[in-house]
């Protein structure tokens, strides 16, 4: 893991706290042998078709293969999990207020919405991991790894594990 | 410290013009009191750094640190070879060492920086490119620290505009010239990139970061992606989400035959997205041996 720098200017302003060390936990080996990262452009298709469930769960991989620093993975995290709340908050909600059929979850309309809700949850997700990614790119590290295989299971599996939580378990929480 | 045998002296102008084996030869040939000259380690390091033999780069600079533990400039190159390495830790360890005796040099504040950044830590790297710039406002590692900062943050404009300061006062400056054409191209800018990046692998050949993202940009520049110029732009993201909205738009508004169409033709468009720009490099391949 990459650790932050807790580095601060001295209060006579000299640069003493900002040359203090702040890599003695950087682990080139293990970095080296960590799985290279998926490009954050692909990851769109993902949010689209999986919905915010997929694209929380890729991203939150995907923080941990790039040289992020550890706010911005947790922030990742943040996100992600904060993108499938409000997913299922909208599904509870269009259920308790009993909306138009258009709009409740299973319909066409709440599935557009929820879409549209995960595509939101990626854009902030791109830009809480594009810093990493330019890192990545800038130290020439070798290339991103495919995203078809866990692209396409996070589609299918993760997807029908969101659908399955809003038409099944929240009901239950309906009072 | 000046190199007296001209040998050195040679070898410092090939390792200075990109022909480190060229340098290495020259090494060989010098008398053999000039082992005992730190500067001749530091020569004999960067050719070896050239060739990207880290390993016996990095034994050369500890010969030259035998002789003069504490000379800066040895220091400041056994960090490059280390952070090459992905030895970030042992490499800013080097570099504190130089800081410790020249806290306030803006070259050393600027290369902590970048190394921190590599480390992900960029806002001690922002924080030490102020530090440096309180010290020398006009020095040229700044503005050229800052455009890379700038994009590895993914502010390409302001990368842009400070690659431009760095080349105000060298035009010839490689680096400068390298990250103008790459925030450029982040920007979506292919052409004008193109012409920048160009520039940077004439200067330095050898530079292989330079020389495949060259190729990289002439490979995107060619009139055959023209037609892929848009996503270039405002990026796959933008494009893609234009395209759902006015996709679902006329769909919701009953234009169904119009939907239909748009919708092959933007699905026409993102196959030829993902199969031109590999087909094109397999067929540059073809045409230009050495081509990668």
């Amino acid at each position: 893991m990459i650790g932050d720098s807790n580095a601060k200017v001295t209060s006579d302003g000299s640069p003493k706290g900002l040359l203090s060390p702040s890599l003695q936990d950087y682990n080139a080996h293990i970095i080296a042998s960590r799985p290279k990262p998926w490009r954050l452009s692909s990851q769109m298709y993902v949010a689209f078709f999986g919905g915010a469930l997929a694209i929380a769960v890729i991203a939150i991989l995907n923080s941990r293969r790039l040289p992020l620093a550890t706010t911005k993975q947790r922030m990742t995290l943040a996100i992600g999990v904060l993108g499938f709340v409000v997913t299922l908050l909208a599904a509870y909600l269009a259920t308790l207020l009993n909306i138009a059929p258009t709009w409740r979850p299973g319909s066409t309309g709440f599935r557009v919405l929820a879409r549209v809700l995960a595509v939101i949850t990626y854009l902030a997700l791109y830009r809480a991991q594009r810093s990493g990614e330019r890192i990545y790119t800038f130290q020439n590290q070798g290339g991103f790894a495919s995203l078809w295989g866990p692209g396409l299971t996070a589609v299918f599996g993760l997807n029908f594990v969101q659908n399955w939580i809003i038409l099944n378990l929240l009901p239950l929480l309906l009072p | 410290m000046e190199p007296r045998d001209p040998n050195l002296t040679l070898a410092l102008h090939f390792v200075e013009t990109g022909q480190p084996q060229r340098a290495l030869t020259h090494l060989d040939r010098a008398n053999a009191d000039q082992t005992d000259n730190p500067f001749f380690w530091y020569v004999r390091g960067q050719a070896l750094y050239d060739l990207e033999e880290f390993d016996s780069a990095i034994q050369a600079v500890h010969k030259g640190l035998t002789l003069a533990p504490e000379a800066i400039f040895l220091l400041y190159q056994l960090c490059n070879c280390q952070s090459r390495q992905g030895n970030l830790a042992a490499a800013e360890r080097t570099l504190l060492k130089a800081l410790q005796q020249a806290p306030e040099d803006p070259e050393l504040l600027c290369r902590y920086a970048i190394l921190v950044s590599e480390g992900g830590q960029l806002d001690k790297a922002e924080q030490l490119v102020e530090e440096a710039a309180r010290f020398d406002p006009e020095h040229p590692a700044i503005a050229r620290t800052q455009a890379t900062l700038a994009y590895l943050t993914g502010h390409d404009r302001q990368a842009a505009e400070a690659s431009r300061r760095t080349l105000l006062s060298n035009p010839d400056d490689i680096y400068g010239q390298y990250m103008l054409g790459v925030s450029l191209a982040a920007e979506g800018r292919v052409g004008d990139a193109d012409v920048y990046l160009r520039t940077a692998a004439r200067l330095d050949p050898l530079n292989e970061a330079i020389t495949s993202t060259t190729r990289h940009s002439r490979l995107i520049a060619h009139w055959l992606l023209w037609p892929l110029r848009p996503v270039q732009r405002f990026g796959p993201m933008k494009i893609w989400l234009a395209a759902i909205v006015v996709i679902f738009g006329l769909w919701e508004l009953g234009f169904a035959k119009l939907t239909t169409t748009l919708a092959t033709v933007y699905l026409v468009y993102c196959v030829y997205s993902w199969v031109a720009p590999p087909l094109l490099k397999w067929w540059l391949q073809r045409q230009r041996p050495g081509y990668r």
